[in-house]
């Protein structure tokens, strides 16, 4: 059984895709759950002549990432069918790493990956308001910058470059209408090229700054300072030595990996790089008061 | 000293001997008396029964009268979804299509939607409990109801027309504080501005759109005398000291928020901090072991435990198991009792054997009854009480026990019997009621089947 996460800001497209997916995998049992009231909802008698069912989460809690039981109990009744693939929908405010976790409780499903709407017009400005943006699209591995018909060709260009350096694990391709090539979903799961590493961009506007790590500092205060930082950043990046052992330190965007890791070269220095505008030094110093114990200094370059 | 007392005393900044805790249960509170959400969200008697239910079994400090933000926006024109176990959804969003701010002849009235619902309540419950229980009424805060008012188009609205969404966001402050004074006036303690949106947006644009109208808010509650909160659910972590400088007395986190991270942001201004059992995780999902657990080593985390509420991360899941709700109720109120209990769990593993009775050849009826310790749990004690008072009536032709958590011996008797909620009520060793305390009609019944049976 298989399990594809569509998420995107309302308005970006997600529904004009979920119809073509739908009418794409026509002679797959289909099951999908969706947890927003669009204003152009998935047609349900479409649904019922393709014999695919649809289960709505609702409630006034659907903004609460913590309140993920109500998608767990959708999850299992859709389970219970035994559908082929099942379409999960993301509420344009939720955050999908929440979606992920309670995956990790299904391993019956084959997770096939997370495909991102983006309204090409509206993306900045989404990115800039929405904080669950720009995490929406750093665990995509497909993102369709859609409608880019509205906007110059200049411009669609420009929009598709800054999503491939901001969220290079994901493959990114220009849509209208969201009609996608059913190859790209096929790429899903497979991990972008190599990244090619922001510092080397020749980019003037790029910010870096260096966080000196204290001694004994521990895995939790790591995870707790980069969680306070990482929407503000490109990227963070070191080989940290915390109190519990030598960890791989890895964020792209707001996403985060820790890796145990055996390096003997394991140090203090942690970096981070972002991009012009971000508020980067108030992030940082923000962060170093709440964890006071994890950063002894920081240094701006 | 009354639990209202030690919540009111933490809520000003005083040292106090013990922690208060405030158990969400919205909705919850009508699994506790076999009522779905609607009906203990639309009707007052059942409304009422269920937040008694609460303070019965969960001896809270303080507790909140109705937990539903959908309630200004239904005034204000939006249709909302209901569904059994939670609260209902915004539907439609009457400004989606017309960028206008509503006129100010349309804040709610006393008079309006389920407002006298939840004004009558409040007096019902004042009556009832407030002598020891403080209670919380919530209004929704302007963000959010701006947003079940225009939809989610006010993102772009903050980015295209940031006047537009401080007009907006203005005249949603005026319906909270509208709203807060029919609440205060029918008698609650403190008025809480409920706004999960707040985590949906950065720092800058907190302190640019939200910190006047929350500032305007709780100086408004302040100048009526009684408390003030800032509920918030979500990572609203690089927030909070952006909320501390709206000047609540509290502020209430769910378990996105690092609680001892940010308890030092909220210490240095003074602000108190509430929070942050996980709600799916351990509160729905967890054991009664789990739950008092995670109370205990959330409290031993923090550098100081002034300024501090126990509380869940917010509204509590419909289906919450209400034994879970009493093994935190156990672990704020006993907290050193409840250390030792789990220390006992631990060493009993391997070193205490127990020899449980031939339950097929009773010479009468046997009622076991399993609490964690019917002298400090509220729960335990009125389950205590209704067998005890059968066995009154019963007199010799029932046997019964009590067994306490407290003790190692009892402890392995229950992982013996497979005993998984406490307090329960066992008779000839099948379990017949666990966690909610039956009626006296019910447990008489039970005990008349099994001395038919004997």
């Amino acid at each position: 059984m298989e399990l594809l996460l569509v998420t995107g800001f309302l308005g970006a497209g997600k529904t004009t895709f979920l119809k073509r997916l739908i009418a794409l995998w026509k002679d797959r049992r289909l099951a999908l759950i969706v947890n927003e009231f669009g204003r152009a909802g998935v047609d349900g008698k479409l649904l019922q002549e393709l014999g695919a069912s649809l289960r709505e989460v609702t409630g006034g809690s659907v903004f609460c990432s913590c309140r993920m039981d109500q998608f767990e109990e959708a999850l299992s009744e859709v389970i219970s069918e035994n559908p082929d693939i099942i379409l999960v929908e993301a509420s344009g405010l939720s955050d999908p790493t929440a979606v992920r976790a309670v995956l990790a409780g299904f391993p019956g499903i084959i997770y096939k990956g997370c495909a991102a709407l983006c309204d090409a017009p509206r993306l900045e400005k989404a990115l800039a308001t929405v904080r669950v943006c720009p995490k929406q699209l750093a665990v995509s591995d497909l993102i369709l910058l859609n409608k880019t018909d509205l906007v110059s060709d200049e411009e669609a260009h420009r929009l598709s470059e800054m999503l491939k350096v901001r969220f290079p694990r994901a493959r990114v391709e220009k849509t209208v209408q969201a009609d996608f090539d059913p190859q790209w979903l096929e790429a899903t799961q497979i991990q972008a090229p190599a990244f090619a590493s922001i510092e080397d961009t020749r980019d003037v506007t790029l910010q870096k700054a260096l966080v000196r790590v204290r001694e004994g500092a521990t895995r939790a205060d790591c995870e707790g300072f980069i969680k306070l930082v990482y929407e503000d950043t490109w990227r963070v990046k070191g080989l940290l030595r915390l109190a519990e052992g030598a960890f791989l330190v890895d964020c792209v965007g707001p996403s985060m990996s820790l890796v145990p890791c055996a390096d003997e070269s394991a140090g203090f220095d942690l970096v981070f790089l972002a991009g012009e505008g971000m508020p980067l030094r108030k992030s940082l110093r923000a962060a170093r008061e709440w964890y006071p114990a994890f950063a002894q200094d920081i240094l701006f370059g | 000293m009354s639990n209202k007392q030690i919540l009111l005393d933490v809520l000003s900044q005083r040292e106090t001997e013990s922690l208060p805790w405030v158990p969400f249960a919205g909705v919850h509170a009508g699994k506790l008396i076999g009522k779905e959400a609607k009906a203990v969200l639309t009707d007052e008697d059942v409304l009422f029964d269920a937040l008694m239910a609460v303070n019965r079994l969960y001896k809270p400090h303080g507790q909140p009268v109705m937990f539903d933000l959908q309630i200004e926006a239904e005034i204000l024109g939006c249709e909302l979804v209901w569904a059994a176990d939670c609260p209902p959804a915004v539907k439609t969003h009457p400004l989606a299509d017309t960028m206008t701010v509503p006129c100010r002849c349309t804040l709610p009235k006393a008079s309006d939607g389920r407002i006298p619902l939840v004004t009558k309540v409040i007096r019902r419950m004042k009556e009832a409990v407030g002598e020891d229980t403080a209670l919380f009424a919530l209004v929704c805060g302007p963000f959010t109801l701006a947003a079940h008012l225009r939809g989610n188009e006010l993102f772009m609205d903050m980015y295209d027309d940031e006047e537009y969404v401080k007009q907006l966001l203005a005249f949603c402050a005026d319906c909270a504080k509208a709203v807060a004074d029919f609440y205060i006036e029918a008698g609650a303690d403190i008025i809480a501005a409920v706004d999960p949106l707040v985590s949906q947006i950065s720092r800058d644009h907190f302190d640019e759109f939200l910190t006047k109208p929350y500032s305007d808010i709780f100086a408004h509650i302040r100048e009526k005398g009684v408390y003030s909160s800032f509920f918030v659910c979500g990572d609203a972590s690089r927030n909070i000291q952006s909320m501390c400088l709206t000047m609540p007395d509290s502020i209430f986190v769910d378990e996105n928020v690092d609680l001892s991270a940010a308890k030092r942001i909220s210490d240095r201004h003074n602000v108190v901090l509430g929070g942050n059992i996980p709600l799916t995780t351990v509160m729905l999902h967890g054991s009664q072991q789990e739950n008092m657990r995670y109370v205990l080593d959330m409290i031993d985390k923090l550098d100081n435990t002034k300024n501090f509420i126990v509380a869940p991360g917010c509204d509590m899941p419909y289906a919450v198991p209400v034994d879970n709700g009493i093994a935190v109720s156990q672990a704020v109120l006993n907290t050193a009792e409840t250390r030792r209990m789990l220390e006992n769990y631990v060493a009993v593993e391997d070193d205490v054997q127990v020899d449980l009775p031939d339950y097929t050849n009773l010479d009468k009826p046997l009622v076991e009854v399993f609490t964690l310790d019917s002298a400090t749990c509220a729960a335990c004690t009125y389950m205590m009480a209704a067998v005890n008072a059968a066995k009154v009536l019963y007199r010799d032709t029932i046997d019964l026990v009590e067994y306490k958590y407290t003790e190692k011996a009892n402890i392995a008797r229950c992982k013996r019997m497979g005993v998984k909620n406490l307090p329960s009520i066992y008779v000839n060793g099948q379990l017949k009621f666990a966690s909610l305390i039956p009626s006296s009609e019910e447990l008489h019944r039970v005990l008349d089947e099994a001395l038919g049976g004997v």
